[in-house]
């Protein structure tokens, strides 16, 4: 039954956009995706400053202490992203499909990559999807995610040890001012992290003026007053930034998603 | 201390308003002519750049969009991508693209047409250089990493959300000699960015690439409207020190139920009981 409405659903939604295409032309598409875009931003802007206990025509929330009368509404419309995330996952499978699937047909180099694709999509679907009924598809299950792909994941992961090294090098030479202040800042942080690094200024008292100058406090003055504010400067801006770049969106005051002239 | 932040308080509102209506205003009046002069950024600039050099080596560039989903930071990821595949399609030019959601591969793949139509080049493009490699960030850091070394990439443009893959992503491209220039708002990435790449974008230059880039009058006003903004965020602050400090002064140097008086005022809401 599940399945059936999936279908149907599935049916229904490429008929819509069937006869969206069919039927409507590049300026009443453009109002459409306005209006959509437009009513969604004032969905969730309304949502957001409407007081909490809100009614509307005796329209409650189950809990008016929390929520306004469009909170419960919040879920449902969340689920219109997944649908549509939905929809795209099989273009996104599609599209390795069509390129390996090319690589490997002309002989292309590197096409043994390509061959591991197939069979590494193809083992791990029929394994994920049929391991309930067999012990033997679990096993291999088990084999291909927890040890294959988990230990993979780990081994790129461990590679930033070393990048980081590298980085940290570059970075850290001592070429100009600020260069030399991040090397000294960077040196203070990192010998405030270990013991050995505390014990250079064990000597100091914990009490008194002196107690600032201990590298753990100065490590710390320069991590919460130094590089917060920084980072809070830097916050700010990026917090106004995404706010007038959602305000552009929210009232296509910008021609879709790349240059163009403005509309 | 419930401090509201499923709705807006009174306080909040206010806030946004103005900013809001500070951005606007600045839109329209770029609109209407005033067009305002912004400085120059030499992180955008080097795009230009990169993209020229990738041309002079035969070799393609590459663009990552992060591993952010369809969001206003994607968004203007997408837009600098849009910049930067025009240049390449008046160079004649490739550029890959490694996609993680599959939502934005469509987009990525509209983008990318769009942007070599309008240069009259649509041949030129070629749909397999958009690739959704996976939804695994650290499959697709090994898938980036693998098509930043077999395509020896001459430029390598990282604009997006970042997490722990954006040092691997960066030092692959320093490995094969790429032009570097990296744009995320992830303040926990910024750092990486700076040691591994040629130039980093930061901050608010991050939403202010599209101005820079195409110089519109909707996006230039909108840059001054966040200035505007941030002036307004700054007097807020100043204001609320002076006020912090004249209680501290009238309380015998002790803040004293400030907090409490602050938090009451940043609730009220009316028709909110609590909090007041």
């Amino acid at each position: 039954m599940l399945a059936l409405k999936i279908l149907l659903g599935f049916a229904a939604g490429i008929a819509f956009l069937g006869l969206l295409d069919r039927f409507t032309n590049t300026r009443s598409r453009r109002l459409l995706m306005v209006s959509f875009t437009f009513l969604g931003g004032l969905f969730y802007l309304l949502e957001f400053v409407i007081p909490p206990g809100t009614g509307f025509l005796g329209w409650q929330a189950p809990n008016p202490a929390r929520d306004n009368f469009l909170s419960p509404l919040i879920e449902q419309i969340g689920q219109v992203v997944l649908v549509i995330g939905g929809f795209a996952f099989g273009l996104g499978l599609l599209n390795l499909a069509a390129l390996h699937g090319r690589t490997l047909l002309r002989g292309r180099p590197g096409w043994v990559n390509s061959l591991a694709f197939f069979v590494a999509m193809v083992g791990m679907t029929v394994a994920g999807l049929f391991q309930a009924n067999s012990p033997t598809l679990r096993t291999v299950h088990r084999l291909l995610f927890e040890g294959l792909y988990q230990p993979l994941g780990a081994s790129v992961f461990s590679i930033l040890a070393f990048f980081i090294t590298t980085a940290a090098y570059r970075a850290f030479r001592i070429r100009s001012g600020e260069a030399t202040l991040m090397m000294a800042a960077a040196f203070i942080v990192m010998m405030a992290q270990v013991p050995m690094g505390m014990m250079l200024t064990d000597w100091l008292p914990t009490q008194g003026w002196l107690a600032y100058f201990r590298i753990e406090q100065v490590s710390d003055w320069l991590m919460t007053v130094l590089n917060m504010a920084a980072l809070r400067a830097v916050g700010f801006g990026i917090g106004i930034g995404g706010l007038a770049m959602s305000l552009r969106v929210w009232l296509s005051l910008e021609k879709g998603t790349y240059f163009g002239k403005e509309m | 201390m419930d401090l509201r932040l499923e709705h807006a308080s009174l306080f909040v509102l206010v806030l946004e308003l103005l900013l809001c209506g500070l951005i606007l205003a600045r839109i329209f009046a770029a609109r209407g002519g005033r067009i305002p002069f912004i400085r120059r950024i030499p992180g955008l600039s080097a795009i230009d750049e990169g993209v020229g050099r990738a041309t002079e080596m035969g070799r393609p560039v590459l663009f990552s969009l992060g591993l952010g989903g369809l969001d206003i930071v994607t968004l203007q990821a997408l837009a600098v991508l849009g910049h930067v595949a025009r240049l390449a399609a008046r160079y004649a030019s490739r550029v890959i693209v490694p996609v993680v959601d599959a939502v934005i591969f469509p987009v990525t793949e509209e983008v990318l047409r769009d942007a070599y139509a309008a240069e009259g080049k649509p041949e030129l493009f070629q749909p397999e250089d958009v690739r959704f490699l996976s939804d695994q960030q650290f499959a697709y850091a090994s898938g980036v990493m693998g098509i930043i070394n077999r395509e020896s990439v001459a430029s390598s443009f990282l604009f997006g959300s970042f997490f722990a893959e954006s040092l691997i992503l960066a030092e692959a491209g320093h490995q094969v000699g790429a032009v570097q220039v990296a744009g995320t708002p992830s303040t926990t990435q910024i750092p990486f960015f700076i040691a591994a790449c040629d130039y980093t974008i930061i901050g608010e230059e991050y939403y202010a690439a599209s101005a820079y880039l195409t110089q519109e009058p909707t996006f230039l006003g909108s840059l001054i409207g966040q200035d505007w903004g941030k002036i307004a965020l700054l007097a807020t602050i100043v204001i609320m020190v002076g006020v912090a400090s004249l209680w501290s002064l009238t309380h015998g140097g002790a803040m004293t139920g400030f907090e409490e008086k602050l938090t009451g005022f940043l609730q009220y809401m009316p028709g909110a009981a609590a909090g007041r």
